[in-house]
């Protein structure tokens, strides 16, 4: 029997999702080996748990997502959290250094109407995650990497090391060393360093890399005329939350 | 060997007889904010009257009085002897279960890499001793012996350069600055005589040929000493402390390896298809300061940046010696250029042979 698979959203734009949509080519294959039974971006069908291998996008910012992730864990053998909202809690962790009700004063009429968290918090802050798949969004080769790497019962190849192990590989020239602000060098590796192969320093999208050392990253933006508030400004992109991140911006 | 001179359009010329003999040919090129080695298809496409004003953490293409006048571009040989990603293995499952072959490189023509210099030429025998295979033997070497350097270059230091050693290159040509571009050439092999034979040439005045030999004397006796290798390679021997200060600066991204000429080690992995058939096995370049490198089962043995940055800079320049018979620097100081912190190799080597005279 193919195993059973579901995807589930948090909060978060659905651009993950669109990501899963993306790989239509590679999902035709897919959808013969898996069996998506429960996805609601793409079809009205639905059918409850247990399911084989469940993904989740998005962060958990309501009382209500915190009860449903634990259900969605008991329901889920292998649980895999797809993007920068669900493995670092978005850009919606914006809020987490800051007061969540003045914000909601501000957008909303009706403020009282809102039940909300002051955080935007991960997935694997609240229940234990089997595999994490990072990214604003996710990475299509990634997510098929790791479909079928669960199918063959292999380790995915779910590197974290930084953004310029996969610059050097694709033989772009460092944008930084030649006078571009970048945050590739504490940035996990896994969108195949897109923007700096177009001459752009890295976003951060794939959050911190392993042994992220921003201290020493805020030397090589002043040599090209970056002061550390800018850097500190950079870091609050889609992966703040991240616990590095949030380190380093308090300590910038 | 009778030694020759070329003009400008004499280069040219030599190019042209490459590409008649067919060769794809690899030499400095303009690369979108660089200059560095590169597949070129037409003369017209090398990196002429360009340099690189280089430093720690930094890179800037300037002009340059010199026709080829580029030194610490972040591509070596390595890409072309060593591919940063090859499928070795592939295997189908079938009805009568699982079959798999290796996969052998198909080799897209010999290559000429044009106007390498003496540390390039030193990084890829020193890489080719690690992987067991030297360039193509259909390779053709046409090296530029350095009659300027940077100030990242320790060639000397390491004894791989300027000059290019007897035997070094196929074909050896010297800028000789001047009014007029002008070039020596000194075919160093039969293959390199055959070519330079086909070049536009004449014959090297006296007076040419000693200037050109004087030039590289004099960036020899010019730059400055970096390390004594023999120093180096007991003092990072053994297992130190000391290594927390350049940890505090290091990022672990892997930028120094990977422009290293002779970092060559390597991930080895498995990639599948949807339904699980079909199997390959993946040969990517990997690093001694990604976590996964040192992964045993329950986690990276060198989880610290410390003892990444130490495990590295004692390879280079100590246990290559044991493990390979040479040292595993060259002095191209492109780990300097390109490390985006400007963490200067010639600094920790000598900072590590101090604090072990220190304890003793
Ligand atoms: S461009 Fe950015 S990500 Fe790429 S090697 Fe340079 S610092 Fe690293
Ligand atoms: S020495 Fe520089 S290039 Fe090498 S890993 Fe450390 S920070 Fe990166």
């Amino acid at each position: 029997m193919s195993p059973r698979v579901a995807v589930f959203k948090f909060a978060s734009c659905d651009g993950c999702q669109l990501s899963v949509l993306d790989a239509e080519d590679e999902l035709l294959a897919i959808v013969g080996a898996v069996d998506i039974v429960e996805f609601p971006e793409a079809r009205t069908r639905r059918e409850p748990g247990p399911y084989d291998v469940g993904f989740v996008e998005g962060s958990i910012t309501t009382p209500e997502d915190l009860e449903r992730i634990k259900q969605i864990r008991q329901d889920c053998k292998v649980l895999v959290t797809i993007g920068a909202c669900a493995t670092s809690g978005g850009i919606q962790a914006l809020r987490n250094m800051a007061d969540v009700g003045g914000y909601a004063s501000i957008v909303y009429a009706h403020p009282e109407y809102l039940d909300v968290l002051a955080t935007s918090t991960p997935i694997a802050d609240h229940v234990p995650v089997d595999i994490q798949l990072y990214g604003c969004p996710v990475s299509k080769e990634q997510l098929i990497e790791t479909i079928t790497a669960v199918v063959a019962g292999r380790r995915p190849d779910l590197p974290s090391h930084s953004v310029c192990v996969e610059c050097k590989a694709r033989g772009t020239v460092c944008v930084l060393v030649t006078g571009t602000p970048c945050l590739g060098p504490v940035v996990r590796a896994g969108c195949g360093a897109i923007c700096p192969s177009y001459q752009r320093g890295c976003y951060g999208c794939f959050g911190p890399s392993s042994n992220a050392n921003v201290a020493s990253l805020a030397t090589a933006w002043e040599a090209v005329g970056m002061p550390r508030p800018a850097l500190a400004r950079a870091l609050q992109g889609f992966t703040v939350g991240a616990p590095e991140f949030q380190e380093a911006i308090r300590a910038l | 060997m009778e030694r020759r001179s070329l003009s400008p359009d004499g280069i040219r010329s030599l190019f042209v007889a490459l590409q008649q003999d067919g060769f794809r040919i690899v030499g400095p090129a303009p690369v979108t904010g660089s200059v560095t080695f590169a597949e070129v298809g037409d003369f017209d496409e090398l990196a002429i009257g360009l340099g690189l004003e280089v430093g720690p953490g930094r890179a800037r293409v300037v002009e340059s009085p010199a026709m080829f006048g580029a030194i610490g571009g972040p591509e070596s040989l390595k890409r072309w002897q060593h591919a940063p990603q090859r499928v070795i293995w592939a295997g189908e499952r079938g009805t009568n279960g699982f079959t798999g072959s290796a996969v052998v490189e198909e080799s897209s023509g010999p290559v000429a890499f044009f106007g390498v210099r003496a540390c390039d030429l030193a990084g890829a025998r020193v890489l080719a001793k690690a992987i067991r295979r030297n360039l193509d033997e259909r390779d053709l070497t046409i090296a530029l012996r350095c009659t300027s350097f940077a100030p990242t270059c320790f060639c000397t230091s390491m004894g791989t350069g300027p000059d290019v050693p007897e035997g070094g290159a196929d074909l050896v040509l010297t800028e000789v600055a001047g009014k007029t571009r002008m070039f020596v050439a000194t075919a160093a092999s039969p293959r390199g005589e055959a070519l330079l034979a086909k070049a536009e040439t004449k014959p090297a005045s006296a007076a040419d040929v000693d200037k050109a030999d004087a030039l590289v004397r004099e960036v020899a006796a010019a730059m400055p000493r970096a390390f004594d290798p023999a120093e180096a390679r007991s003092a990072l021997a053994a297992p130190a402390s000391g290594w927390d200060e350049v940890a505090s600066r290091c990022m672990a991204c892997g930028n120094c390896t990977a422009v290293c000429p002779t970092c060559f080690c390597v991930t080895v992995l498995d990639r599948t298809d949807p339904t699980a058939t079909t199997a390959e096995r993946i040969m990517r370049w990997d690093s001694c300061f990604t976590p996964g490198f040192s992964e045993m089962h329950g986690g990276p043995v060198r989880s610290s940046t410390a003892a990444r940055y130490r495990q590295w800079v004692s390879h280079k320049v100590s246990w290559w010696w044991e493990q390979f018979g040479t040292s595993g620097c060259v002095g191209c100081g492109r780990c300097i250029v390109w490390c985006p912190v400007g963490i200067d190799i010639r600094e920790e080597v000598s900072a590590a042979i101090e604090r072990s005279t220190a304890h003793v």
